[in-house]
């Protein structure tokens, strides 16, 4: 009886052919189950990483609040007092644009100069931090065509806006 | 029990349908723990996001709801420097904190400001005078120049600083001259002890006096000088008072006095009254420039009726600006009794 049955266990591969197709089926699955998690998993990772960044830029530039304290126009300079009254620090600025009294644009000016808010020393850093007052001076290339009730907007790295009026 | 007849399954090869069933587990539970995580992590930033506005929204209406009122403003320059005297007061329903003083003087086009650290609870007020006087230097500042100033507030707001009102016909009217006197707030004083004006500052309101007592006399001057000039009264001004209905009765003199708190000073530190600034002088020695308890002045009884009206003339002197200055005001009658 056990010689009869150790020849079937050795020759007779009938039910043996189906538990090893089982099992390597059973291991297909569960290796792509898991390389299909890995992969959906990096993707929802990128996603939420990416979702993240939006966010926190977002809430970034609501943060961000600038206030005009005073804008003097001596020709041909634009000196503009500004005061960091957001919840946020370094706050940094793209760009500058003046509007005449039309609303038609007159200058961009492209990552302008912070200095101090009453010296003549540039702000080291380039950003203004709660509370701090900085100075933008700009020069109008073409001091003609600015007169009357005109606009300053002034732009954010983070994206946010901020404009006022003056009497050039 | 349902590994085991896997398992058994298996054994008897009928292992149809099990990678299909795991598959489907497996796959379910991705898609599961994926979109679990997906929506948990979307939920918290968005909440974060949230919070965020929710602050600044508050920020803001914060903003809008601060109210500070800046008023009674006067200026005045000595040099380069200019004086602001200015009533602050938080007329808003939230705190405030005033950080900036801007003054733009108007006349040579020139501006300065001054850095501040003023905090007004609701309801809150500030005298900035005397001592705690505001200035700022402007490099050509002239009294006669006009100035416009304005605070900003930590929450980037704007306060003007409002000006005393023009000078209007009306006020001139009441002085032939730079300065006016205020009728309804003549005052007089009865003494405490020794040199010490009894309820200084209000004393007696009224156009009527005691004889035979030591008494002084409050009057209120503005200065309402066209040119803007600050003056100087010097020892020599007074309140004269004569009784026109008893020639033989010589005129009392009450000379101006220098005081602090109500208390005399005993020699005289001259008084000047700034433009448009509203002061309360006193007049009470019987000297010039100096106090003590001789020199007090009261109206003697005697050949006077029991009720006897009398005429006040009120001589200013001194200087004005760098020019003299005289002026008489005819202005209030006194009746005196026992």
């Amino acid at each position: 009886m056990q010689i009869r049955k150790i020849f079937r266990i050795l020759f007779d591969k009938r039910a043996i052919n189906n538990a090893v197709s089982a099992t390597i089926m059973t291991s297909v699955v569960i290796a792509l189950g898991l390389s299909v998690f890995t992969w959906a998993q990096a993707r929802s990772s990128d996603y939420n990483s990416e979702f993240s960044e939006t966010v926190d830029t977002e809430t970034a530039r609501l943060r961000e609040k600038l206030a005009f304290e005073y804008v003097f126009y001596d020709a041909p300079n634009l000196t503009v007092f500004l005061l960091n009254c957001g919840t946020i620090d370094d706050v940094k600025i793209k760009t500058v644009y003046i509007y005449d009294s039309s609303s038609a644009p007159i200058q961009i000016f492209s990552d302008p100069l912070l200095y101090s808010f009453q010296g003549l020393d540039e702000i080291p850093d380039q950003d203004l931090d709660i509370q701090d007052e900085g100075r933008l001076v700009l020069t109008i290339s073409n001091p003609e065509k600015l007169s009357g009730f005109c606009n300053i907007k002034i732009v954010t790295v983070r994206g946010a806006t901020f404009d006022t009026d003056f009497v050039a | 029990m349902i590994r085991i007849s896997w398992l058994k399954k298996i054994w008897d090869g009928r292992s149809k349908g099990i990678s299909t069933v795991l598959g489907t587990v497996f796959l379910t539970l991705v898609i599961f723990a994926i979109s679990t995580n997906v929506f948990i992590w979307t939920l918290s930033r968005n909440a974060e996001y949230t919070l965020a506005v929710k602050e600044e929204n508050q920020k803001n209406i914060d903003c809008l709801s601060e109210n500070v009122i800046a008023s009674g403003t006067n200026y005045s320059v000595s040099g380069k420097k200019v004086f602001i005297k200015v009533t602050v007061k938080n007329a808003g329903s939230v705190a405030a904190q005033i950080i900036k003083l801007w003054v733009f003087d108007t006349s040579q086009q020139k501006y300065n400001c001054t850095s501040m650290n003023l905090n007004l609870n609701p309801g809150e007020g500030e005298e900035l005078r005397g001592l705690k006087t505001l200035q700022v230097t402007i490099f050509g500042a002239n009294q006669s120049h006009e100035f416009a100033s304005w605070f900003v507030t930590a929450r980037g707001n704007t306060v003007p600083l409002e000006t005393i009102q023009e000078i209007i016909v009306a006020q001139v009217a009441q002085g032939i001259g730079s300065i006016s006197m205020d009728f309804p707030t003549f005052r007089s004083f009865q003494y405490d002890i020794n040199d010490m004006l009894k309820d200084y500052p209000n004393g007696t309101l009224s156009y009527s006096v005691p004889y035979d007592t030591p008494i002084a006399f409050g009057v209120v001057l503005t200065n309402l000088d066209p040119s803007r000039e600050p003056i100087h009264l010097d020892k020599y001004s007074q309140l004269w008072l004569d009784f026109p209905a008893v020639p033989g009765v010589p005129p009392f003199a009450w000379h101006i006095v220098s005081e602090t708190n109500g208390i005399i000073d005993a020699s005289y530190s001259e008084v000047s009254i700034l433009y448009a600034e509203t002061k309360l002088i006193i007049f009470a020695s019987a000297e010039p420039g100096s106090f003590s308890s001789l020199s007090k002045v009261e109206i003697t009884h005697g050949q006077l009726k029991d009720i006897e009206l009398g005429a006040v003339n009120l001589l200013l002197h001194g200087i004005i600006g760098d020019s003299d200055y005289g002026q008489n005001i005819p202005f209030v009658s006194l009746s005196c009794h026992p």
